[in-house]
């Protein structure tokens, strides 16, 4: 069993696709990873025993072009990433418009925003004025 | 046919799924014309836990992925923690996940023939399979303590053994199970009403099953000779598999599959019993998993893959599960098309969907 990853542009997906589909390849999966700053999205395909993938950068919103032309199977997984992710596939043989999977909240695997730091000011006034609301503290700053 | 279309919807609830799932079946006086699946109402996110549970811990959250193939998921995920880490499990180990791996091909492939049985109404036939899986269910418990999660599988190896004096008895008592499951099989593949509502129904032609991805005695239902066992992970290597493979490419032969699979199950299980290697059942596992692994396993409805990424961590950064059933959807669409609206409960139930596995 082998396990070989290729890189590849977004521009040549759709040519690796057909290459590996007429060499006999079947899609057996397509993974999004989100990475640094941008995302892995890897499509991943199966010869007898051998595994053979190629992974394209991303960075987020990015639009990707289906490869559901050539593999009729590919709308599942370009659906998932979409509604875990908030990627969208151009060209997809079904699109679910973002209703594939329910998700509670939209695009829950989609690489969460640090929260801000909490800053606590000290004051003359023993940290009365920093717990006010910023709106509230500012009217009193003018006053 | 009078040209006029009518969208019928099918699911989440009805009475031949144990789980949801909905399919808006778009039909022509009897006919399916197109059905369009949704999923997503027992999505859990499991996955997402990843990176807030241990590595060693997550073995376990990986096991209730699904309730019918628990094992599988367990073994596949301690396989993948193993292939990043580079370590060698113990032969006997190797031998003990291989075994109870077959266990569970056996309990759900039992299972589906009684849900099949049962959704056609014919319910002697379901408690006749449903009996014997208990004797199944029985010997997991005795080996393991759990029936439905065993809990037995653990990173570096597994977490309990069986005497080789209780192997001899497995051994023995599967040959009486076997002697019932012949009987019942019988009935599946030569009764009248089950062959009326599946020979010739769901057609799913080889090149099909093969582009649309396709696994599990789903391709092999269709001619596929694909099995991963072939490529001989575990104890496979060892005792040698043959992808057991039929032509009809219709809901009969996925049925025919099945009840031979059930055969072969039992066939490696009395090899690995009298080829069980004496000796440790796990080794001690040191360090934190880095790198990536694409980690692969034959479970009862097919190819499982599980993709580990770690950082060096006891966390790994991502996993990401693609299950048989998920894989099968866009195969089941094209067997649905053109079939009659009686059909479709039985066809969609010849993928055997598991689709609490599939949304994870």
């Amino acid at each position: 069993m082998t396990m070989e990853i290729i890189s590849v542009s977004l521009a040549d997906i759709a040519k690796a696709a057909v290459d590996m589909m007429t060499r006999g390849w079947r899609l057996v999966v397509i993974t999004c990873t989100a990475v640094t700053e941008e995302y892995d999205i890897t499509y991943s395909f199966a010869k007898d025993n051998d595994l053979r993938h190629y992974r394209m950068t991303v960075p987020e919103g990015e639009l990707i072009p289906s490869i559901g032309a050539f593999y009729g199977g590919a709308f599942v997984y370009e659906n998932e990433i979409h509604d875990l992710y908030g990627f969208t596939f151009t060209g997809m043989t079904i699109d679910f418009g973002g209703t594939f999977i329910r998700a509670a909240v939209p695009y829950p695997f989609r690489k969460k925003e640090a929260p801000a730091p909490k800053i606590t000011k000290v004051t003359s006034d023993g940290g009365k004025r920093a717990n006010q609301k910023p709106a509230d503290a500012a009217k009193e700053d003018v006053l | 046919m009078t040209g006029r279309r009518t969208v019928i919807p099918f699911g989440p609830q009805h009475p031949v799924l144990p789980e949801p799932i909905h399919l808006d079946l778009v039909v022509e006086d009897e006919f399916v014309v197109e059905a369009i699946p949704s999923i997503g109402y027992v999505h859990r996110g499991l996955e997402s836990l990843v990176d807030r549970r241990e590595y060693a811990d997550f073995v376990y959250l990986a096991e209730r992925i699904c309730g019918i193939c628990s094992f599988t998921h367990s073994s596949t995920f301690c396989q993948g923690v193993e292939g990043l880490m580079d370590i060698e499990i113990p032969a006997r180990a190797n031998y003990l996940r291989t075994m109870w791996g077959e266990y569970s091909r056996l309990h759900s492939h039992l299972l589906w023939l009684g849900l099949f049985a049962d959704s056609l109404g014919f319910e002697s036939l379901f408690y006749n399979a449903w009996k014997i899986r208990e004797s199944i269910l029985n010997e997991f418990e005795a080996t393991t303590g759990g029936r439905v999660i065993q809990g037995a599988c653990k990173v570096g190896g597994v977490c309990r053994d069986v005497s080789n004096e209780f192997l001899s008895g497995m051994d023995k008592r599967l040959d009486d199970i076997e002697t019932e499951m012949q009987e019942m099989t019988k009935v599946f593949l030569s009764d009248y009403t089950l062959k009326k509502r599946l020979v010739g129904k769901g057609i799913l032609k080889p090149d099909d099953a093969y582009n649309l991805g396709a696994v599990g005695p789903v391709a092999r239902g269709s001619g596929l000779a694909m099995d991963v066992r072939t490529s001989g992970y575990l104890a496979y290597g060892d005792i040698g598999v043959k992808p057991v493979t039929t032509s009809g490419c219709d809901g009969y032969a996925r049925c025919e599959v099945r009840c031979k699979e059930l055969f072969q199950s039992a066939d490696l299980i009395h090899k690995i019993i009298v080829a069980m290697p004496d000796g440790d059942i796990a080794t001690t596992v040191k360090g934190n998993p880095d790198g990536e692994y694409f980690s692969r396993s034959e479970q009862p409805r097919g190819e499982v893959v599980h993709y580990l990424r770690g950082n060096g961590t006891k966390y790994l950064a991502q996993l990401r599960v693609r299950t048989p059933t998920l894989t099968n959807l866009p195969s089941l669409v094209v067997m649905l098309a053109g079939a009659e609206l009686a059909d479709v409960p039985q066809l969609v139930l010849t993928i055997d969907p598991c689709i609490g596995c599939m949304e994870r």
